[in-house]
This record gives structure tokens, sequence and C-alpha cells, in this order.
């Protein structure tokens, strides 16, 4: 990198300034939604907030955090957070390791693989899921949130092929010193694989904290829902009108910036695992063929 | 640990494919008093020696009837400490004149309840009581998930309750009966929900001093929005939004309103004269009123991206202040408050539509019936549905109104409106504002509040003078209610003269498999078709054609041949 | 050491059907099992009689499913937008990684990352009423066409355009998971290969071509693979929350109307038939891209 000929560094000028345009773009969606957060009612319904607040109040915010319902959701999510990622990351081990050797050293490998590919397809869409749920018990309890969303097909993937990027040599050698595959997977593969892991809970996180639908259909009472659930309800509460009461209601219209301030409570727990966990998503997403 | 856990999971799967084969059968089973078949229980509890002779529409029952329900969640409804949905002053009324207890089974977000009661439908999981909207009252009934209320009805309605339900041919009643049995309690609106008038922002035409405004034609209409736009105060003419979720959309109401003076219905079926139903928006007189709203888009006289917004979102504009002129019934407290609350100048006034050539009134009108009380198959008291539905309207209108409007200005003020959803189900009686309309406008010009007999329009009557005379800033009934009682039903029972002059959906039969799964698939195309006119991407005159041939295809025609036969038999 | 090899093939495996048994028996609960319940498309269903007592109808439902006069327009639609969205997301990311890994400022490639994949987070209900207010006639992105011509575009009600809308903005929002990805793909090239082609005095635009686009060929294949799978998803979520009625032609997709008809209409029987649908073309899409994948690239991508 000696010559650095002019032409590439018109190119890099070029590159930084696109490249800092469109993440300009990105921070001012965010800059947006905070700014209706903080503004007054009159002036977000009208559609004139830009980028600063109008008529700076941190009403709404205080509004928000006063809703009692917030303080339940909250922590019906958060619940569901700490088991569906734990059972989540058990069972991305349970078949990512396996499925990364290869058909020779496990030859019915093609097959599992199989079975847990078709499921990423193949559905018995929402009422069956439901009525069996339903026969489970498991209705209004937190496990309808974690159990059906168990196995994350996609993140299994990431960690499979991380774990094929092992050297096969590092557990030969384990294994001709006497290990077994349950020894070499928890001795060596899993500590090798940690930033796969951070990356695969960082997005086994964000599915659980986004996924509404589930809560929607599971949960007979609303104080039972995680609050991604709880945030869609209230923002279609304003559009959806259904009856006469819904109607005479509408005196609610207009409550955009108290939208928003659940908006970003909603982001807070995102926003604080993210800058843990981003920098290993780097090195931990591998994602390839294998060539062969 | 991890062992146990699967192990656990094992046996539950075990158990539960066990139960699942298991439950399939019992099902089954539960199911076989399929459809027609009357309800043993309900035979059972009038044959009891001794209750038939003294039991009358709201006697109690003998022994504490639990009934298992369904409510809407809605926090913006406010109950004082200790009370609840399903446990409140008004829930203890039910039980101490009844002996009916309400055990609350599921709690259903607000916007939410058709989507999961079809849910609750197709896991056969119901409560005992619960509303339903009528093709769900089909498929209910083709499944055999919900009893006959034929003889619990004949034989407890009270008379006040049949005199508000069966008006019009039971038109009420009709689509959830099948085979000429009742399947569902209506639980109507007003009857004039989809009927329009005129609003106009009566601050904006003091301001520009005009004071001889009262629309003839529809252009006496379009000047006035165009006054108002001309002059700076509005952004647009008329509010319009896309029909979405029709019921109460503001797209049809305008139609309706401007199609009137050329005698166009709109969004019914008909009888053409001929002794055969017409679908209205498919006939050729359509063409010149949607060429006019095309012109009318053209020129700016809608929001540019109105077809972008659904209900709620174009009353946004309302309560914005960026429109004056809005054509709707009267359902809008809330959007005119919210107006109020932003612009504290805003008034509004009513007039009626323009009328017809010879100046008399023809409004069309849909039905105003949406949901139906219906009670589970498996259910052994289906009395209690009626019965609870006469307690209601005994408390909303009848012998209890003192005492329900008293409590509601009293101890339960701060619940306002929303007091009436304390009851565990409710409907309002659809003539019953042609009645108010009567009385309030003098009582409220001369301020002789003695001159009103009914509990609910002294209760509304004092709400207003709360806010009138003595400075209570109750804009959502208060301020509101000049709108409705002084403005709107004056209207309804003076100029369209109801229930005469309106012209009622002629297709009042039942539920059926096309008008269930057919009509929607007919009315979305109806809504593309009608939409893409007024904006111009499509042209009228070309595409007419089109739109009929394409709007019969995709069910339409069934759904009229159905609505024919039926007609024809009727 | 022959030995040694033959004895690591014939190394007893039973602990490996162990470790995934876990998995499997989660995937036949809460997977196969439903699974069976794709039976309601072939029946009348009767919640009454269950999937067992139900009367079975045959082929009926698909045969109205496929008669419904919109629905050929409800396949092309969810085929296109989610071509396109494929296609532009894989193409944004691919350019963008290249284009950050060329920059030197370490802080600014991080913060660049960063911020890309932030969108990713927030689901379409939020984002939905944000986007619909910045390509309003009125809003931000109508002010910057309005530099270039004087009529604003009407992307909400315009069909073409709306679609354009749809793509877009999907993009903005997915493409930093998957530039994240590769990244990843990046980083894993073997230097020395860059090293030598400066030897040989490739130039950047060379070397791009020749080491980078094909060290991150096979991550894409298998995006591109997986994406296939779910070909007629053309998010539904985003779709759901900002169509009308004057873009039902050109926007809505098999998800929002089986939502409509299952969800909203209670025909659970149909959606289904249409979710089976969109199954069988998702699977011979993603066994035969596959297939291709390992046959003319050399790569078994899963």
């Amino acid at each position: 990198m000696k010559h650095i000929s002019l032409s590439y560094k018109i190119f890099t000028c070029f590159a930084y300034a696109f490249i800092a345009a469109i993440m300009l773009i990105t921070l001012m969606v965010f800059m947006h939604i905070i700014a209706i957060a903080l503004s007054a009612a009159g002036p977000a319904g009208a559609n004139i907030v830009g980028l600063v607040p109008i008529d700076f109040t941190t009403e709404s915010i205080r509004q928000a955090i006063g809703d009692p319902m917030i303080h339940r959701t909250f922590f019906n999510s958060l619940g569901r957070l700490f088991l569906g990622v734990a059972f989540n990351i058990v069972m991305m081990i349970s078949v990512a390791y396996p499925l990364s050797k290869d058909n020779s050293r496990f030859p019915m490998r093609n097959f599992y693989a199989m079975i847990v590919l078709i499921t990423m397809l193949f559905s018995g869409g929402l009422v069956p899921l439901y009525l069996w749920i339903k026969q489970l018990n498991l209705l209004d309890t937190v496990w309808s949130l974690v159990l059906p969303n168990g196995v994350p097909v996609f993140l299994c993937i990431v960690l499979m092929n991380f774990f094929k990027q092992i050297p096969a040599d590092i557990e030969d050698a384990a294994y001709i010193d006497g290990a077994s595959h349950f020894t070499t997977m928890v001795m060596i593969d899993i500590p090798l694989a940690k930033p796969a892991f951070a990356t695969v809970t960082l997005f086994a996180i964000i599915n659980h904290w986004n996924s509404w639908f589930d809560g929607l259909i599971y949960m007979k009472s609303p104080s039972l829902y995680p609050y991604a659930t709880y945030l869609r309800m209230l923002i279609e509460r304003m559009d959806r009108i259904q009856s006469i009461e819904d109607i005479e209601n509408l005196i609610n219209i207009g409550q955009r910036p108290l939208m928003m301030a659940y908006v970003i409570i909603g982001i807070i727990p995102i926003a604080v695992v993210y800058p843990f966990l981003q920098k290993h998503v780097k090195s931990g997403l591998m994602l390839g063929g294998v060539k062969g | 640990m991890l062992r146990n856990k699967f192990a656990a999971t094992i046996s539950l799967a075990l158990a539960a494919l066990l139960a699942l084969s298991g439950c399939a059968g019992s099902n089954s089973s539960s199911a076989g008093s399929a459809p027609p078949a009357a309800n043993p229980a309900a035979d059972s509890f009038s044959e009891t020696p001794g209750s038939a002779a003294e039991d009358g529409p709201l006697t109690p029952f003998p022994e504490t009837v639990t009934v298992r329900v369904n409510k809407e969640f809605n926090p913006d409804i406010w109950y004082p400490e200790g009370e609840s949905i399903c446990d409140n002053v008004m829930t203890r009324f039910y039980e101490d004149q009844l002996n009916i207890r309400y055990k609350l089974v599921q709690e259903i977000e607000r916007g939410q309840y058709e989507a999961k009661l079809n849910l609750s439908i197709a896991s056969n999981d119901l409560p005992d009581i619960f509303y339903a909207n009528a093709s769900q009252i089909y498929r209910m009934y083709t499944a055999g998930q919900i009893q006959d209320q034929t003889d619990a009805y004949e034989k407890y309605a009270s008379e006040k309750v049949r005199g508000e339900l069966e008006v019009n041919d039971r038109m009420y009643l009709a689509p959830a009966m099948f085979e000429g049995r009742i399947y569902g309690i209506p639980c109507p609106e007003d009857f004039s929900l989809s009927v329009p008038q005129v609003w106009v922002r009566q601050d904006w035409l003091d301001d520009l001093g005009i004071t001889d405004f009262d629309p003839k034609t529809n252009e006496d209409i379009y000047e006035l929005a165009r006054t108002f736009m001309d002059k700076g105060k509005a952004r647009f003419g008329i509010l319009l939004d896309n029909g979405v979720g029709n019921t109460f959309s503001c797209l049809n109401t305008t139609l309706r309103g401007l199609a009137h003076s050329e005698g166009q219905p709109i969004n019914i079926f008909y009888d053409d004269g001929t002794g055969n139903l017409v679908w209205s928006d498919i006939q050729p007189e359509m063409k010149d009123l949607l060429k006019e709203m095309q012109a009318l888009y053209r020129e700016g006289m809608f929001d540019t991206e109105f077809a972008v917004k659904d209900y709620s979102k174009a009353q946004e504009d309302l309560a914005a202040g960026y429109v004056g002129v809005y054509i709707n019934p009267f359902t809008v407290r809330g959007p005119f408050a919210k107006n109020k609350q932003n612009q504290p100048e805003a008034e509004w006034t009513a007039f009626p539509i323009p009328a017809q050539a010879d100046g008399s009134y023809h409004v069309s009108a849909e039905s105003t019936c949406f949901r139906w009380l219906v009670v589970n198959a498996g259910f052994e008291f289906p009395e209690a549905a009626i019965k609870g539905q006469n307690l209601w309207h005994e408390l909303w209108q009848g012998n209890h109104a003192e005492y329900f409007h008293g409590l509601n200005e009293g101890e339960y003020s701060q619940a306002g409106e929303d007091f009436k959803l304390y009851p565990p189900f409710w409907f309002d009686p659809p003539m019953k504002n042609l009645r108010q309309g009567e009385v309030f406008p003098d009582a409220w010009h001369n301020r002789d509040r003695d001159s009103i007999a009914s509990p609910e329009t002294r209760k509304q009557y004092d709400r207003s003078i709360r806010y009138f005379e003595k400075g209570e800033s109750d804009l959502y009934t208060g301020w509101t209610n000049i709108h409705l009682f002084d403005m709107a039903f004056p209207i309804l029972k003076k100029v369209y003269g109801a229930p005469d002059n309106i012209l009622f959906e002629a297709y009042t039969g039942p539920t059926t498999d096309v008008i269930a799964n057919k009509r929607p698939l007919a009315d979305q195309n109806r809504l593309e078709w009608i939409i893409k006119f007024i904006v111009g991407n499509a042209d009228v005159d070309a595409e007419f054609d089109t739109y009929v041939s394409e709007w019969l295809a995709v069910g339409g025609q069934d759904v009229l041949t159905e609505a024919n036969e039926w007609y024809k038999n009727k | 050491m022959h030995g040694i090899a033959k004895r690591l093939k014939l190394r007893s495996t039973y602990q490996l059907h162990l470790i995934v048994l876990p998995a499997l028996i989660v995937l036949v609960l809460f997977c196969y099992i439903p699974m069976f319940g794709i039976v309601i498309a072939f029946q009348d269903f009767m919640p009454t009689k269950g999937f067992i007592g139900s009367p079975f109808i045959g082929l009926e439902r698909f045969r109205y499913l496929f008669t419904l006069p919109n629905f050929r327009n409800v396949v092309v639609n969810s085929l296109v937008i989610a071509v396109l969205k494929i296609a532009f997301t894989q193409l944004t990311a691919v350019i963008m990684a290249l284009l950050i890994s060329e920059l030197r400022a370490e802080w600014f490639r991080k913060s660049a990352q960063s911020i890309a994949l932030f969108p990713y987070f927030l689901p379409w209900v939020v984002l939905g009423g944000i986007s619909i207010d910045i390509f309003s006639v009125r809003g931000a992105a109508n002010s910057i066409v309005q530099l270039f011509t004087s009529e604003p575009i009407f992307f909400l009600g315009d069909p073409g355009w709306y679609r354009v809308f749809l793509v877009s903005t999907d993009v903005w929002k997915n493409y930093g998971y998957t530039m994240v990805i590769v990244f990843a793909a990046l980083t894993a090239i073997d230097p020395a290969l860059y090293e030598s082609a400066m030897m040989d005095g490739a130039n950047r635009f060379k070397q791009v071509l020749h080491i980078t686009v094909p060290g991150i060929l096979p991550t894409l294949m298998l995006l591109l693979v997986l994406a296939l799978g779910g070909i007629l998803n053309a998010g539904f979520d985003q779709v759901f929350v900002t169509y009308n009625p004057l873009v039902y032609s050109s926007g809505d997709i098999i998800d929002t109307m089986v939502y409509r008809l299952g969800f909203e209409q209670g025909q659970y029987s149909l959606a289904t038939a249409a979710g089976i649908f969109k199954s069988i073309v998702g699977f011979i899409l993603i066994t035969t891209s596959n297939w291709m994948a390992q046959k003319f690239l050399g790569y078994r991508v899963i």
C-alpha cells in the first residue's frame, strides 16, 4: 500500500462522504422518533416535528413510565427473554454441534439436517398450533412463547458453520486422548465458539424481544402480554375502529408522542445489550457453503 | 436438571397425544346435538315445576347461575378502587336482580375481538354468552357451537326490548336467524349511524361573515368548502378517508350525502321497482357521482392522500383543524372534542344533506346491527342472555334508569360515557335518539329541565348545563352533547322524518356461506375501484363496465343471486 | 497414522445422536405434531369435530383458492416484491461492506457498522407510521424529489411507486444484517492472497474482483438459498401497516391475504391451503437452488 494512486484517494473521499450520508439518514430517523416523544401532542399530530422537539416536554415519557401495564408487560418480556434465550442456546448447541460433523463422521447427519430444515419451510399454521398449545395446557404461560420458537433454525446454521471452522485436528487429538464427543463439545468447541454465541444470543434476544404475534394468540389477558404485543396493541388501538365505543373514544387520537415514548422504552433493553454483543458479531457470524 | 426437563417434556408429549385423541372424541360427542336440535337443558328448565307460572322477563334464577364471559380490555375505562371489568357495581346489580354471576374467562385487547373470537371458534373454546358478528354466527351455527334461543326469546323478552329490536320487519334479528329460528339477540346501535349530515365549522362561517349558508344543492357545499380553502381557513375542502373497515367510514357517508340529491343510494341492496333486488354501487347512475368526485379530487377538494388514510387518520386531520366541511352522521364526539381541545375557538353546526329534486328525502341506510349475543351450545341457561338484556334496557332507559344514570352522575361520574360498559353486555335502542331529538332542543333553549322525562336525556342536559353555564371543562360530553342533541337528532327527526324517509338495506335475510365468504371479496373490490375512480387512476366512462364485471366475478354475482332468491321467497 | 484415521471415522456416534435428541424432541413436539394440522386444508373443518372427525373434501379448498380472482395477482406481487427485496438487500449489503472495508479510519468503520445494523431491531409496526410520514406527498422524501421535478411522487398511492417504497425501506431496514455477515466473510479471506496479488501488480479493483468476490461468494450463495426458501414471504408486517386500496393491485401479497382470510374472517382451512402452497413453492426453490449451487459451483450450501 505504498503507492496510493490519486484516483484511489478520490474514491475513498467519495466513499467516506457517501457512507456518512447514509448513516446520517439512519440517525435522523432515530432523532425523529426521539423528537416526537419529546414534543407536545399538537405539533406531533400535525406532522410538523422534524429532528428537534417542538414545545419540548417530558410529559409523554413520564406518562408512559407511569402506566402500570408497562411494568407488567416489561416484566413478562424479560421473563420470556431469559427463559427463551437460554432455551434457544441449549437447542442451538443440540442442533449445531452434531450437524457440524460431516457425513463421513456422522452418517445420519444429512437426515437430521433435513428434519431441521423442513421445519423452516412447513408449518401446520395458526389453528393447529394453537389447539396443540391449548392441549398441552401451555396457554397463558411463558412456555407458549418459549417452546414453539425453541429451535431457531437460521441461528443454528450460523452456529453450525462456526463449529465447522474449528480445525478437525484439535478434536481428533482430544479423541486420541480419550475424550468423548460430549467432552470435546463442552471442553473445546463451545469455549472456542464464544464470538458465535455472542452473535446468536444477540439475535435470539432480538427475536424474543420483538415478537408480538405469539403473545397476542396465546395469552388470554393483556396483563400477560409481552411488551412487544402490548406496544403493537397500543399503536393499533389508535387505528382500529370496530365499534361505536371506538369512535367515541377517538378523543385519544393524536397520542403520537406517547406512542414514541413507548417505542423508545422498548428499544432500551436492546440498546443496552447491543454494544456488549455487537463487537463479536463480525467474527461470530460465519456463514458459508462448504467446498466439496 | 436438563435431563429432568427432557423427561418431563417427553411424558408431557405422550400425555398430550393421548389427550388429543381423547379430546377429539369427547368433542364430537358433546356436539352430538348438532345445529337445529333444540337444547335439552332449556326444555328441562322450563318444565321445572312451580317456576313456569311466575317466570317473567326479569325473574331471578332460583339458584345462582354462573355465566362465563369474555370482555374487551380497555385501559381507558375508569373503575373505582376495588372494582374491575367483571366485578363492579353493575355486575353486582345483575347478581342481585337476576341471580346471574358473570365470570371473566378471557380479556381481549380492544380492536382484536373479532380475530380472537375466530380463534376461539376454531378451537371450540367459547364462553357461555358472548357477542359475535353475523358470519361468525353462521359458522358457529353450522358447526353446532351455539344454541337456538327462540324459545328463550319468545318466552322471556320483555315488551320494551321487543319493541326496540323487532322494528322494520325484524331486520335486526334476521341475519342471525336460520330456518326461522333465532340464534342471536341483536345488539344494535342507533339506526342512523350511516345517515349523513353536513357538518360545518360555525366559527369560520362567523369569521367570514357568512350567515346564509343552507345547502340546497351539492354545489352549495362545494362553494363553501372552496371559500374555506381560499380564505386560508382549511387545508382541504371536504374530509374523506379510504373506507377501510367500511362500516363507519366517512367515504361511504360522504358518497351517500352527495349522491342523495341525485336519488342514488349507496352501498345497499334495494328493490328496483320490479321486485328484483339490485346492488346500488354498480348501477349506471353511479357514473355521474364518480365523475363528480373525480373532478373534485382533481380540483383539490379532498386531501391528495385520502386514499392512504383510514378513518382514524382522517379524523386526526379534523382534530388538527385542517378541514371545515365534513359529511358524516352524529358519531363524532371524540374527534370534535379533540378539535375543540386543539382549537378552543372551534364550533361546529349540522345541516341536512341536500334534498332530492322534489324536496323529499330517501336517504339510504345500512343496517346498524353489527353484533349479536349468542349462547354456547353446552350452556344450560340460554334465557340468561335475554334476561340480561331485559335488565340492561331497564337500566339504560326503563325502570332502573334513575338509578343507573344517577350513579353515572354521582359516584361514577369519572367513568363518563364508559359507564355503559360496566354491565356485561349492552345495546343502544336504535330509535332512542329520535326520541331524544324530539325533546331536547326545546328543553335546552328554554332551560326547562322538567320537560325532559328520560333520565338519560336529563343527564346529558345537566352535563351541558355544567359545561356552558358553570364552566366545567367537560368537552367530551358537555360540549359535544349540543351537537348531538340540539343539532343532529332534530335533523333526523324533523328533516329526514325518519324512519319513513330512510331507505333501509333491503336484504335482511340470513347470513349464508356466500354472504359470509364472498361478500367481503366483493366489498373489497368495490372499495378498490371507487377509490381508483376518485383519484383518477381509472377513467369512469371507459372502465366502469370493467369494474361492474369484475365486481360480479369476484362474488358479487353470487351474492346478488342469493339475495334475490331470498327476496322472492320472502 | 492410517489406523488412527480409520478409528476416527469409525468413532462411535451414539453421543452425537444423544446430543441432537433434545432438539429433535422439541421439533417433533412443536413443529411436526402441529404440522398434521395441515389436514384442515383438505377438510370442511368443524371445530366441534376436530381434525379426526371433520369430513374430507379433497382439494376443494385449493381449487377455490386458485380460482379466487386476485390469487394470481397476489402470487405475482409476492414474487416480485420478494425477489426485488432479496436482490437489492444483497447488492446493497455487498457494496456497503466493500466500501466500508476500504476505509481506514477504524472508528468510522465501526460506527458505520453499528448504525447500519440498528434499524434491523425496530419492528415494522413502529417504522410503518414513520415511513408513511416520510414518503407522504408533503414528506421529506418528496422534498428531495422536488429538487428534480415539480410534481411530487405519490409513493403510497401509485401502484408502481408503492413497490419502490416497499423495497427501498425494507432494504434500508435489513441490509445491515446481511452486511455484517458479508463483513465476517471478508475477514475470513486470507490476507496473503492480497499481498501476492499486489506483487503481481493487480490494482485495488482487480483485487476485489478476483479475490474478494470469490471469497464471499459461498456466504452469498447460502444467504440466497435460504432466502429463496422464503421467496413468497414478501414481508407481512411491512405491507400490512402501509398498504391501502389504491395499491392492492401491486402490494397485496399472499401473507396479507392469508391474514384477512384466516385471522380476520376465520376461514382457516383456506388460509392453511394458502400456507401449504407457499411452503411447497419454497421447498421446490430451496432444494433446486441448493442442488444447482452444488452442481455448478461446487458448494454444498446446506
